[in-house]
């Protein structure tokens, strides 16, 4: 058992060993270290924790603010961990998912000295060479960048994002850290082994490294240009290649007020629901026509310009979707917003979301009283966030896996319906996505190409089958694989995820293991839970803590 | 890329389904007629019939090209390849109304 531990301890680096340190003070201070008192199977881990224990046992502030204050503290990658779970209502208890919506991501900005040196080891050329003139005081400060209004020598205005100094290493260690954890957890808690830590990791660690890649990110701008060339509503500025490296992203600069300040669009004289309508139109085509959106969709990353275009920023994290998955989220949508149950069930069934477990009567019969409620509704009056959150209870109730990117795309849509909102309280959302979703799902539908590639590609092997198999195909197939369910439901959407690209319901999906894992036995312990009645995901939990713990105490030790 | 004459042969069968068979059908599903105004069925169902119809011509000389595939795979079946051909050969003739159309 401690051989185990040991070999994980042995592969961090040593210099690891301060960063694992301080994960552990900065958990103590927020008042985790009681926790540490009741999940202690063995006197040796007591002794561990002792002096944790000394700080104060209970915190009047409730155990979902103190997890984010940790995220904050900890920095950048556990911001992105926590940014994740926040999109994963199916793994993450509701009250922690409302407060991880509202982590901090704005710091104090790094000293413009090191702007300078950044940008000059970029581009190994002296700044002046570059630019005409860089402003010193930054005009947003992050946790990965902060932003500099600046001017080319050939005379143009532009923006440059910086990455933070020291980034990349701070990174890699935590992502060391987390490899670490999940071999642990794979070689130690056999239980999380269906939902293979370390793959997930690897997968978070790639995304992260796509995120803090500039030249990924000015690449993403120009898809995204190029997918909305025939909207002249919308603007994406233009990046300059030729001054963008990794570290430095150079781009036009573009001026605009805040999506949500109200006060000065009506003050600009501009059609308010003209804005809407387009943003909500670009949201949907984003998503349902190109498979490539906006994955950040922070009221903070839109601004509107002065003749009223819509002008969107911030490219670091985008959502891919597969064309196969798009149909399959148009037919639930379609099915959801024109409320019919069965289809909403069937499409369930045919992504193989619903557990073997799952009493199909009693989702029916709660997704009808839902669906019921809402076709009663004016229609227009429908709140598209609120309704797709109670979908979203009733098969989290009824152990339905919700996909990541599924729940991407009801992000996506619900912040600019929120945006929506806020600046044309006359909005009427379902009027804006109701017939463009069922457009594009008949259009898709009776598409003779699409259809015919499909088939193309799978009419030598299919006909391999058919000659053994003169029955329904796709029902047994289906069988077959429900067969393995239990085990691969997660690592297949995962497989599929590995082979598309997408970034960001990756991340979504290390959600799942860390928010099961880790804050999801805090919670229930700090709870007053106790060990014995939650299942063996809390036991990973505690594994963590174990982890943490005992290699804190192998530092003392060592100091001593 | 240019498209293999398979794939076009397959995607005039496919479209010619789809117009026969399908359109009408998907049109008048309940979610549909829910989710659009009768304006925009009839806007996108004009749309789509050209679309088809393009597709239908565009392939129409490939056509063959499935047929040999077929038989390759179905040959190499055996007695069962035989009888789906077959029955495969019934079912587009009774699916397929082109022959009454074109004659
Ligand atoms: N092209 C631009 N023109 C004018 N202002 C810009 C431009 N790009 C960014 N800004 C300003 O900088 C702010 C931050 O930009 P952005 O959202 O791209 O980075 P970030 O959120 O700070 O970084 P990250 O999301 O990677 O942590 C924006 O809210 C906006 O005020
Ligand atoms: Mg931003």
């Amino acid at each position: 058992m401690s051989g185990a531990i040991d070999l994980v301890v042995m592969t961090w680096r040593l210099r690891d060993m301060g960063r694992v340190r301080s994960i552990a003070g900065v958990l103590a201070r927020h008042g985790f270290a009681d926790i540490a008192a009741r999940m202690g199977p063995g006197a040796w881990a007591r002794g561990v924790f002792r002096a944790l224990l000394r700080r104060p046992r209970s915190s009047p502030i409730p155990v979902e603010k103190r997890l984010r204050l940790v995220f904050e503290e900890l920095g950048p990658t556990f911001i992105k961990l926590g940014q994740m779970l926040a999109t994963r209502p199916d793994l993450v208890p509701m009250a922690l998912v409302d407060e991880l919506t509202h982590l901090q991501d704005r710091v104090p900005p790094f000293p413009f000295q090191d702007v300078k040196e950044i940008i000059e080891s970029e581009m190994g050329l002296p700044m002046a060479e570059v630019y005409a003139e860089v402003d010193e005081v930054p005009i947003a400060a992050a946790s990965i960048a902060q932003v500099h209004s600046a001017t080319l020598r050939t005379g143009e205005p532009v923006v440059i994002k910086v990455q933070r100094p020291r980034l990349n290493e701070q990174i890699t260690a935590d992502l060391r850290i987390l490899a670490g954890l999940a071999r642990l957890l794979e070689s130690r808690v056999p239980e999380t082994r269906p939902f293979r830590p370390r793959a997930i990791v690897e997968e978070f660690t790639k995304s992260l490294q796509r995120e803090t890649d500039f030249v990924a990110e000015a690449a993403s701008m120009g898809r995204y240009r190029k997918m909305f060339e025939d909207e002249p509503g919308l603007v994406v500025p233009r990046s300059y290649p030729e001054w963008t490296r990794r570290r430095v992203l150079t781009m036009e600069r573009v001026e605009g007020v805040k999506v949500t300040d109200r006060q000065a669009l009506v003050a600009m004289g501009l059609d308010l629901k003209a804005i809407v309508d387009v943003g909500m139109r670009l949201t949907l085509r984003s998503i349902f026509e190109f498979g490539f959106f906006h994955a950040d969709p922070h009221p903070g990353n839109f601004f509107v310009g002065k003749d009223g275009t819509i002008i969107l920023l911030d490219f670091g994290m985008m959502g891919t979707i597969e064309p196969r998955r798009v149909d399959e989220m148009l037919a639930f949508m379609v099915a959801v917003l024109t409320g019919d149950v069965d289809m909403v069930v069937d499409q369930l069934l045919d992504a193989d979301l619903i557990g073997d477990d799952t009493d199909l009567r009693g989702l029916r019969s709660d997704l009808r009283s839902i669906l019921f409620r809402y076709s009663d509704a004016d229609l227009g009056s429908v709140d598209v966030a609120a309704f797709l959150q109670e979908v979203m209870a009733v098969n989290i109730r009824h152990h339905v896996f919700l996909p990541a990117d599924l729940l991407l795309v009801g992000k996506s849509i619900a912040t600019m319906e929120g945006i929506g909102h806020q600046i044309y309280p006359e909005f009427k959302p379902l009027d804006a996505i109701r017939p463009y979703l069922t457009e594009v799902y008949v259009r898709r539908l009776l598409d003779a190409k699409r259809h015919s590639q499909v088939v193309a590609r799978s009419v030598m092997d299919g006909l391999t089958l058919l000659k053994d198999a003169p029955f329904d195909i796709r029902r047994v197939l289906r069988k077959l694989r429900r067969g393995e369910l239990t085990m691969t439901l997660r690592s297949a959407d995962l497989e599929s995820r590995q082979q598309h690209t997408a970034a960001v319901a990756n991340r979504a999906l290390l959600g799942g293991l860390f928010a099961t894992f880790f804050f999801g036995a805090v919670i229930l312990l700090d709870q007053g839970g106790t060990a014995r009645t939650v299942a063996g995901w809390v036991s990973a939990g505690f594994s963590w803590m174990f982890f943490l713990g005992l290699s804190w105490s192998l530092l003392r030790g060592d100091g001593r | 890329m240019p498209v293999p004459p398979l794939q076009r042969g397959i995607e005039s069968i496919v479209a010619e389904l789809l117009r026969v068979h399908v359109l009408e059908a998907v049109l008048a599903r309940p979610e549909v007629r829910r989710g659009l105004s009768p304006e925009a069925v009839e806007r996108i169902r004009r749309d789509i019939l050209d679309r088809l119809k393009a597709s239908e011509e565009q392939g129409r000389d490939h056509r063959g090209e499935v047929e040999e595939v077929l038989d390759a795979a179905l040959g190499a079946a055996g007695p069962a390849g035989a009888m789906i051909k077959s029955l495969l050969k019934a079912g587009w003739d009774h699916l397929s109304p082109s022959d009454r159309e074109a004659g």
